[in-house]
């Protein structure tokens, strides 16, 4: 139980640091997402080491992932997902700067305890 | 630079994206070698990417998720960090109802609270406004 909570939140953490660099070099390249062609949005994003990055993150959250699912029922696995919800609210205000409202806090709560309840019934 | 509010078009990419994603774990739950046995040691972590590596459903999982990686990016490009990833959670909506409506499943009450909380949390976050563009944008 304690190894499965441990493992789930590692793989949260990475998938979250993973998140961050990624809407990190959307930012990079925003003008030509609203601006310029198809083809130039996605070779310059591409481009970007912050995409390297955050893809070397994933892979280590989806390893932990991984190792997670294969030790533990999903039904144990799929409530605790619903701390992602906390942990890239809290990443996004902190090294995004977005602005984080009353409406999307309390979404974020609301949604973050219906995946709770919902996984649990 | 004005980033638009959020948009239908982008509100079921998310979901659409959620959905690949719910997929993608499914496959790999099933594809994996059973039992597994796993730490943080490098000599493990080996052991447990090659005797996995052989497995097609495993690989058709990484595939959807390189899908998943473009429409991502896509979404991010429109719409705050915050607010994409708790939109995904309209997934936990979409799956128990269709269960309900095409599998005749039966719906627990404690699963309907649970519906009720998330269409209410997507209705708050639709409310939200989008933060200011951030300066690097500029």
């Amino acid at each position: 139980m304690i190894q499965t909570l441990i493992f789930v939140l590692v793989a949260e953490i990475w998938n979250t640091a993973g998140q961050i660099f990624f809407k990190k070099a959307t930012h990079d390249t925003a003008c030509i997402a609203t601006t310029g062609a198809f083809h130039d949005f996605w070779v310059s994003i591409l481009r970007q080491p912050k995409i390297g990055l955050g893809l070397a993150c994933m892979a280590m959250g989806l390893v932990v992932w991984l190792a997670a699912l294969s030790n533990a029922p999903l039904s144990l696995v799929f409530p605790l997902g619903s701390l992602q919800y906390i942990l890239v609210l809290l990443a996004s205000r902190i090294f995004l700067s977005e602005q984080i409202d009353r409406m999307r806090l309390w979404g974020t709560l609301l949604i973050a305890a219906g995946i709770m309840l919902t996984a649990l019934s | 630079m004005n980033r638009p509010a959020l948009t239908l078009k982008v509100f079921l990419a998310v979901i659409v994206n959620d959905l690949i994603d719910g997929l993608a774990q499914m496959m790999m739950k099933m594809g994996l070698v059973q039992p597994a046995v796993f730490s943080f040691s490098i000599h493990d972590t080996l052991i447990f990417i090659l005797q996995n590596a052989a497995s097609p459903l495993v690989w058709a999982g990484i595939c959807l998720y390189a899908l998943n990686f473009f429409i991502w990016i896509a979404i991010l490009s429109r719409i705050d960090l915050s607010l994409a990833v708790p939109l995904g959670s309209a997934t936990y909506l979409v799956i128990p109802l269709l269960a309900m409506f095409f599998l005749h499943e039966n719906m627990p009450p404690l699963r309907w609270a649970g519906i009720f909380l998330i269409m209410a949390g997507i209705y708050l976050l639709s409310q939200s406004k989008p933060s200011p563009a951030p300066l690097s944008a500029l």
